[in-house]
């Protein structure tokens, strides 16, 4: 999601899309969702997550419910660690805090791949100072760039995650004159 | 297309419009009394029939004006439909460019490992040094550097002037070369360049620092062969000067354990559960080289005609099963006599053996390193024989240091910030005549104790500004303070 130019080329997969959703929520259904982020809903992700650079524009979101109810929203972020790139799945719980965090491809060594107990420390997270490797999030020995670059890409999901909620729940309206339809 | 449409419709519309208007005008307009009768019925039918013909002619253009503004509907719809299918297939393009082979229908390799079992540090190598191991075929570059200034007392820790001039020197350039053959086997190369200049004149030096080819078969168990770095303490492997703290490496992981240590070898790596290991026979080390002040350093074979009767077992255990922490223990042990005798005809054995214990932990802002290592040199009355050795310029039999290290990052509460500034603080102690053979002395000015008090800045991860004190104390009272600033860089 973040870096175009980090396209996974000569990439080490461990999971596809399909396979990573298919985890993600087992026996839900899941529907694709295509967003398209204004100038100032950038500027606001951007505000939220503290990255250095707008989020992009386009944003796939699979939202997956269960018995009617939803259950989560899983977003794929694809971005630098070092020189190469790695992709994950963030999965975004109804609350809007972290579910999970899937690994999907690594093209850097496996060297400065965390291990996956690691990626479990982000479920309940939410977006808050506490989310970042100085912080909340245990860092890596010898794989420091990763844990960074991974918690960036949290971030950065969570923060557009909330900007599309805020986008999808109409300001509150008052029951009052002048809302008739068009 | 779209204009004429619209301007026909609209002629329609005024068409049926001025027949609308017309109709009551044409009637207004008829002749009143001054017609006869029989005209005048004649006329009127006539009008009747023109309103009708008139009406039904307003009726076919109505219908023909909802007709036309039905088609121009459809017609939007169906265009912007199209627009919405074709957005969403460049959307779905996109998304596929993102994923890479990750957003491929295939299943991904059954036989690829999941990430669940993925090594932790496994390579023993630098993060640039490890450069090679993430291409997918051929050719990889990486490097890095250290500028450092030292600039030193007047006077030693006694009040007594001391004379060491100040310095700067580009310590070291470095370029790694590797070249990945395929998918199993790997080259990996570091040439180095010290004190810029190699020449009669200078002290600069050229050396290959490591040279192997890497055999990678599992996370458990991967071969190894070459010129490799032993894997000792924790500044040996991870050398690059983003990697530890101090605008010189720890005095005791220089003397102690003589970094940048490497000798011809072959081994294993992997990791096992929770722990990571090597284990390297290599060349041992010629007790030729073994000094007072240097301990062990300069006997080291560094792949450059080194003597080979000896071989020596090396190998390390690290425990990485907690986040952000690191525990573990190394070792180098075998004989150093290297096949040479005393002047009196004995035949030296030097059994040498170093281990050391480290630990290095990271939470949060906090960066926390210890270690401790040892040496014993068997025979040391015999390597200073051979070495022509006497009273205080004796080997160390047991040559031992420690240092712990405290660094906090003081920008670790700005959650997205990639700068780092960080003080720190170093304790070090260490002797390389802890103890020497009986007949020889030790001289207490191998006996240090040392401060380290400074601050490292790093704009981003590659690059790192350390400036520190040192103060320099040992026991015969000839320490002196010093200054150091070191710019690095690895890429």
């Amino acid at each position: 999601m973040a870096f175009f130019a980090a396209s996974p080329l000569s990439a080490k997969v461990f999971l596809t899309r399909e396979e990573a959703l298919k985890l993600a929520f087992p026996g839900a259904a899941v529907e694709r969702k295509t967003a398209y982020l204004t100038e100032a809903q950038k500027r606001e992700a951007q505000r939220l997550s503290g990255s250095e650079a707008p989020p992009p524009a386009l944003v796939t979101s699979y939202t997956a419910s269960k018995d009617g109810r939803l259950i989560g929203t899983a977003y794929f972020d694809t971005h630098l660690v070092r020189t190469m790139a790695e992709t994950v799945m963030v999965v975004v719980d109804p609350a809007g805090a972290i579910a999970r965090i899937e690994v999907l491809s690594f093209s850097e060594p496996e060297e400065y791949l965390p291990r996956p107990r690691w990626y479990q420390q982000f479920a309940g997270k939410p977006l808050n100072d506490e989310l970042s490797v100085k912080r909340g999030i245990r860092p890596v020995t010898g794989a420091t760039l990763t844990a960074r670059a991974t918690t960036d890409a949290a971030r950065r999901v969570l923060a557009i995650h909330q900007v599309l909620q805020k986008a999808a729940t109409p300001p509150p309206t008052p029951t009052a004159v002048g809302s008739g339809s068009r | 297309m779209r204009p004429r449409r619209h301007i026909s419709i609209g002629l329609c519309i005024c068409g049926a419009l001025a027949l609308t208007f017309a109709a009551p005008t044409v009637l207004a307009q008829a002749p009143p009394a001054a017609t006869p009768a029989p005209a005048k019925a004649a006329s009127q039918a006539d009008v009747r029939e023109r309103i009708e013909r008139l009406e039904k002619l307003l009726a076919e253009t109505r219908a023909e004006l909802a007709a036309l503004k039905a088609a121009a509907a459809v017609s939007a719809d169906a265009r912007l439909a199209e627009i919405e299918r074709r957005l969403e297939i460049l959307a779905r393009e996109i998304e596929a460019l993102r994923l890479g082979e990750a957003g491929g229908a295939e299943p991904a390799r059954p036989e690829t490992p999941a990430p669940a079992a993925t090594p932790a540090r496994p390579l023993g190598l630098g993060l640039s040094a490890s450069k090679v191991y993430g291409v997918k075929r051929g050719v990889s570059l990486g490097g890095y550097g250290e500028a450092l200034y030292e600039g030193f007392a007047a006077e030693d820790q006694a009040g007594r002037p001391a004379s060491e001039p100040d310095r700067v020197t580009l310590l070291r350039a470095v370029v790694y070369l590797g070249y990945k053959f395929d998918d199993r086997f790997v080259l990996n190369t570091e040439v180095e360049y010290e004190n810029a200049v190699v020449a009669s004149d200078k002290k600069g030096e050229a050396e290959v620092e490591f040279a192997y080819v890497d055999y990678t078969r599992s996370r458990a168990v991967n071969a190894r062969a070459g010129l490799v770095l032993i894997p000792m303490g924790l500044v040996n492997e991870l050398h690059e000067p983003v990697s530890f703290l101090g605008a010189r490496r720890p005095d005791v992981e220089q003397v102690i354990i003589p970094t940048t240590w490497r000798e011809i070898g072959f081994g294993l790596y992997g990791v096992a559960g929770p722990l990571s290991y090597r284990a390297y026979l290599v060349n041992g080390l010629n007790a030729a080289g073994f000094t007072a002040e240097e301990g062990i350093r300069e006997g080291s074979g560094e792949g450059s005609e080194a003597l080979a009767e000896n071989w020596a077992f090396t190998g390390r255990l690290d425990y990485v099963g907690i986040d952000g922490l690191l525990v573990g223990a190394s070792i180098f042990a075998g004989d150093a006599g290297q096949g040479q005798r005393t002047p009196a005809g004995r035949r030296i054995g030097a059994l040498t053996t170093i281990f050391d214990i480290h630990a290095d932990w990271r939470w949060r802002g906090a960066w926390l390193r210890g270690l401790y290592a040892r040496t014993s040199v068997s025979q040391a009355a015999l390597v200073n024989e051979l070495n022509g050795f006497e009273g205080a310029d004796s080997i160390g039999s047991r040559q031992e240091g420690w240092y712990l290290q405290a660094a906090y990052d003081v920008l670790s509460g700005n959650a997205s910030s990639r700068l780092s500034l960080l003080p720190y603080v170093r304790y070090e102690a260490f002797d390389t005549q802890a103890e020497v053979p009986t007949g020889y002395a030790r001289n207490p000015a191998n006996d240090v104790r040392q401060w380290t008090l400074g601050l490292a800045f790093q704009p981003i991860e590659a690059l790192t500004l350390k400036a520190d004190w040192q103060r320099r104390h040992n026991a015969a009272s000839t320490g002196v303070n010093r200054w150091n600033v070191a710019l690095g860089w690895i890429f």
